[in-house]
């Protein structure tokens, strides 16, 4: 196989690097280890930065954030939602911190309004009453699992390839050039070698251990932060703690739900990133100086993902710079292999575009980048992501005309079709993990307790699932909810522990 | 303004659960008067079969074939199992006691050859049961002596799909075949629930054109497998009925959330304790429970505008575990709810429970609970018994796991059999109370 651009990891950098190429006719594959926003992408708060966050530490980084916020409101639309953010301090927080807050947006020229806590208590009901000062900023939330899969649909219709559960094992090189890539398919076992005049490392936390195939080296801090997701939408704007960044300072809504995080615990290594029922607890306790009601409100998911932070000396965890890193590697012997790590989601098309412009530049290509001004075409395969979709669609048509597989989240039997039509139409085979990455299923009150296996035994009458391989699946999906639940089961939530053991254990025995 | 009455009784059974229900019926038969509370039961989703003992997930053993041999087994690794403070024949009298309580309410089971069961579940696997009721018995017979079996499912019912159970049923060398049919009056509905289905039946009129349609499709086969949807008030009536029509033998197989096979217990249990005498106050709990100076219990009931307040002498407390709210959570301790017993406890939250939630090991939370001695009569934390007239049965006890070891009502029944014992030889006990403030009750002898 051969192409001009291999680019290597499916999140919002690689997808958004494989549109730009082909918005600028440059040819590309993207290989993807695990599934599209396996990595930090898809662990995250799913939040548009207004830039206020940074205005203390990097007022460059602020100004980004705002610059490329108003860029994806206007080209991504559907990606977005123009919630609009409050910055709030509680009493007892740094008092210095609040009084210079409005200079340091003005030195970053991000757009902020103080308004009185009466008005900030009036537009968010939930904010506790302890607050001594409040700001309104441009803060809005983006659906980061639309983003990627438009990302990549809108490159694919222009020529793109995209490998899943293909993993670069090693380099073939010739002479200081790379000449291909080693792939190997996880789940065929197949092993292919992909040929390219480029290849671009967008491996997020995985990038020191790509670059070291190459012969590079990249010195990195895995910073896992963990988040929580509440079982109804606490709040319609984004909340943050107006202080310098800490534990769960940042409410984001999505959707039907909201997202309180994140912590920042250091770890060695990427193999099992999972939350701790001790972040758990640190995240409530923390979120709650904000919403009170985080002490008592009903989670369904806790989630962790890896920061990819690029390390200088005598800085750690949240000091280093949440800022991008682009590495062209010439200084270690290598002509053809960009890394491009860190950074934020907000910047993720800017990185993308100063990726793109290096490998444009080795190519000697003059095409400038388009992303900046051309609509992201909305894909049919992203639309499910959105949280509350279905429900909306279900209701809106003239009484049930199909069956509701998933109750909690209102996912219909055609959805579901219509879903195992894309996966298979990608040639991919349709798992009931796969179905969940691309739909709510599994992530309500449920946890996947009865909808996994509604969907499983509506599968089995499609003919999509076979022989006995439903129990795996089942298997399969709940554990990866287990993942998310586990840390997260407190007190109330035994109850729907209880009942769920009882119908997957009791009943059916699927332990066996 | 509200009354206020007050109620004297032998006992009081706190929880309308399994091990309530068990302690209940053992108790009114044994002429102790007894008032039963209770909120939510874990019993609207029961699957109708008495479990005793089907795997020890502690040991190696994931299925015992003899129930009777399991109970040694798992009491040589675990001897602090409930099991291991109730001799086989009393466990063995609970079970037969109950299942002659089951045959009172039209709802009876049966046993062969003493051994384990298999019954197919809408998953296609087989759970281990003891005890199968009639409306599954073909079922587990043709498991058994591997019949031609055809299943039928209904356009509509979702959790419920035929082709899934036949090809998971090869695996255990059973094979079938499936069918689909409407469900009379609904034929173009797309949400179809097995309680109203049953509703219809028992109730409406489209029983007749049901067993036509199911006639139809049944060819070449010795028997039928059916969603449980065949009557909640007269399932047995409704079923041979059905045989009759079709002329081929007709099962029914334990759906979830709720189950049909659940509310039939649930509702006939229920009423048959009223029509003993229970003095019954079901959706309702007790927040509080006190001593008074003659070493009554002593709690109020809320009952819309009354409140009732019962003195009693002798408490079973079987009021299940977190789904029950017998059992709580705060601060990652685990409590007990309504009198504060000492409850065994994991290390710590993290080790509540295990990274892969089918491990085969189980939960090392579902092994916390009640410590008691050998009469059921709960521990303090000195590891005394905490009140001579206070006892604890069924899933709140501590050393099982019932959901891995299927051994749920075994465990509610023998326990309430053992403590309705013991408090059945109190001395006071047996002949009518005369201190019943002028209730009656009546003894089902």
């Amino acid at each position: 196989m051969e192409t001009d651009v291999l680019i290597i990891g499916g999140g919002a950098t690689g997808t958004g690097i494989a549109r730009d190429l082909s918005l600028r006719g440059i040819d590309c594959i993207l290989v993807e280890q695990n599934d599209i926003n396996a990595g930090a992408t898809g662990a995250n708060h799913g939040l548009l930065h207004s830039g206020a966050r940074y205005v203390a530490k990097d007022p460059e980084a602020a100004r980004e954030c705002h610059e490329e916020g108003e860029i994806l409101k206007k080209y991504a639309p559907q990606c977005v939602e123009d919630t609009g953010g409050i910055f709030i301090a509680v009493k007892g927080d740094d008092e210095k911190y609040i009084a210079d807050f409005p200079s340091m947006c003005e030195r970053a020229r991000v757009p902020f309004r103080e308004i009185s806590v009466d008005e900030a208590i009036e537009k968010e009901s939930m904010l506790s009453k302890n607050i001594i000062a409040a700001f309104e900023v441009q803060d809005a939330t983006i659906d980061p699992f639309r983003l990627s899969i438009d990302n990549i649909s809108d490159a694919r219709s222009r020529g793109a390839k995209l490998l899943r559960f293909s993993k670069v094992t090693e380099f073939i090189k010739d002479n200081g050039k790379i000449k291909a890539a080693r792939v190997v398919n996880s789940k065929t076992g197949e092993v292919l070698d992909i040929e390219a005049s480029q290849f671009v490392n967008a491996s997020g936390a995985w990038a020191d251990i790509v670059a070291q195939m190459a012969g590079a080296k990249i010195s990195m801090l895995y910073s896992k932060g963990s988040l929580l997701v509440t079982s109804s939408r606490m709040n319609q704007r984004v909340i943050n703690r107006l202080r310098q960044a800490g534990d769960a300072d940042i409410l984001v809504p999505g959707g039907t739900v909201s997202i309180i995080g994140t912590t920042s615990v250091e770890i060695d290594n990427l193999d099992d990133i999972r939350p701790t029922a001790e972040e758990v607890d640190q995240i409530i306790k923390e979120g709650a100086f904000m919403v009170p009601e985080l002490e008592t409100t009903r989670y369904i998911r806790a989630y962790a993902g890896v920061r990819p932070l690029v390390w200088a000396k005598g800085q750690g965890g949240r000091s280093i710079s949440r800022n991008y890193t682009l590495l062209g590697h010439e200084d270690e012997g290598l002509e053809n292999f960009i890394t491009i790590t860190g950074g934020k989601l907000t910047t993720y098309r800017l990185m993308a575009e100063k990726t793109c412009d290096l490998i444009a530049q080795r190519l000697k290509n003059n095409t400038p980048c388009k992303t900046h001004e051309t609509i992201l075409n909305p894909s049919h395969e992203g639309e499910w992501t959105e949280p509350g979709r279905s429900s909306r669609d279900w209701l809106k048509s003239e009484g049930p005309k199909e069956t509701l597989l998933c109750e909690c989240e209102m996912v219909t039997t055609s959805m579901v079709d219509n879903i195992v039509s894309d996966i298979k139409a990608e040639g991919k085979i349709p798992t009931l993990k796969e179905i969940g990455l691309r739909s709510r299923v599994g992530k309500g009150p449920c946890q996947g307790a009865f909808c996994s296996f509604r969907v499983t035994s509506h599968l089995y009458n499609q003919g999509v699932f076979t022989g006995d391989n439903g129990m795996p699946e089942i298997r399969d999906f709940i554990n990866e909810r287990w993942k998310g639940f586990r840390p997260l089961i407190r007190d109330k939530e035994l109850v729907q522990t209880d009942l769920q053991e009882a119908f997957l254990c009791g009943l059916f025995g699927i332990e066996n | 303004m509200e009354k206020k009455n007050s109620i004297h009784c032998q006992l009081a059974v706190i929880g309308t659960g399994m091990a309530g229900i068990a302690a209940s019926s053992f108790a009114v038969h044994r002429g102790i008067d007894v008032v039963q509370v209770g909120d939510t039961s874990e019993i609207s989703f029961a699957s109708g079969c008495l479990d005793l003992l089907g795997a020890n997930p502690q040991g190696s053993r994931n299925f015992f074939d003899n129930p009777w041999e399991g109970i040694d087994s798992l009491l040589n690794i675990n001897p602090a199992h409930p099991y291991g403070s109730v001799s086989k024949d009393s466990i063995r009298a609970g079970m037969n006691e109950f299942m002659g309580f089951l045959s009172s309410v039209n709802l009876p089971c049966s046993n062969i050859h003493d051994k384990n069961q298999r019954v197919i579940t809408p998953a296609g696997t087989l759970k281990t049961t003891y005890c199968v009721p009639r409306s599954m018995e073909a079922g587990a017979d043709a498991v058994r002596n591997k019949k031609r079996i055809l299943l039928v499912d209904i356009k509509g019912l979702k959790g419920f799909s035929s082709t899934q159970m036949i090809e998971n049923l090869k695996k255990h060398d059973i094979k079938a075949e499936g069918a689909t049919i409407e469900f009379p009056g609904k034929e173009n509905f797309y949400e179809l629930n097995c309680e109203r289905m049953a509703w219809d039946l028992e109730m409406g009129g489209g029983f007749d054109l049901f067993a036509s349609r199911i006639k139809e499709v049944a060819k070449d086969i010795d028997v039928i497998g059916l969603p449980a949807i065949l009557g909640i008030y007269d399932s047995e009536g409704l079923r041979t009925r059905l045989e009759k029509e079709i002329g081929i033998p007709v099962f029914e197989i334990p759906t979830f959330s709720p189950s049909v096979t659940g509310l039939r217990m649930k509702e006939k249990f229920l009423e048959r304790l009223k029509e003993t005498g229970v003095k019954l106050y079901s959706s309702t709990k007790i927040k509080n429970i006190e001593k008074d100076k003659d070493s009554n219990f002593v709690f109020i009931i809320e009952t819309g505008l009354q409140k009732i307040q019962v003195k009693a002498e002798n408490v079973i407390l079987a009021s299940g575990r977190f789904f029950g709210r017998g059992l709580g959570a705060k601060n990652g301790e685990i409590y007990e709810s309504l009198f504060q017993l000492p409850v065994t406890q994991p290390e710590s939250r993290n080790s509540w429970y295990e990274d892969d939630f089918f491990s085969k090991k189980g939960h090392e939370i579902n092994r916390c609970g009640i410590k008691t001695d050998s009469f059921f009569r709960p521990l303090n934390k000195d590891g005394e018994v905490f009140d001579e007239n206070l006892y604890a049965v069924g899933s709140i006890l501590a050393n099982q796991d019932w959901k891995r070891e299927k051994s749920g009502s075994g465990i509610a029944i023998a326990s309430s059999y053992s403590a309705v014992s013991a408090v059945s030889r109190k001395g006071s006990i047996g002949k009518k109370s005369s201190k019943s403030d002028g209730t009656t009750s009546k003894s089902a002898a």
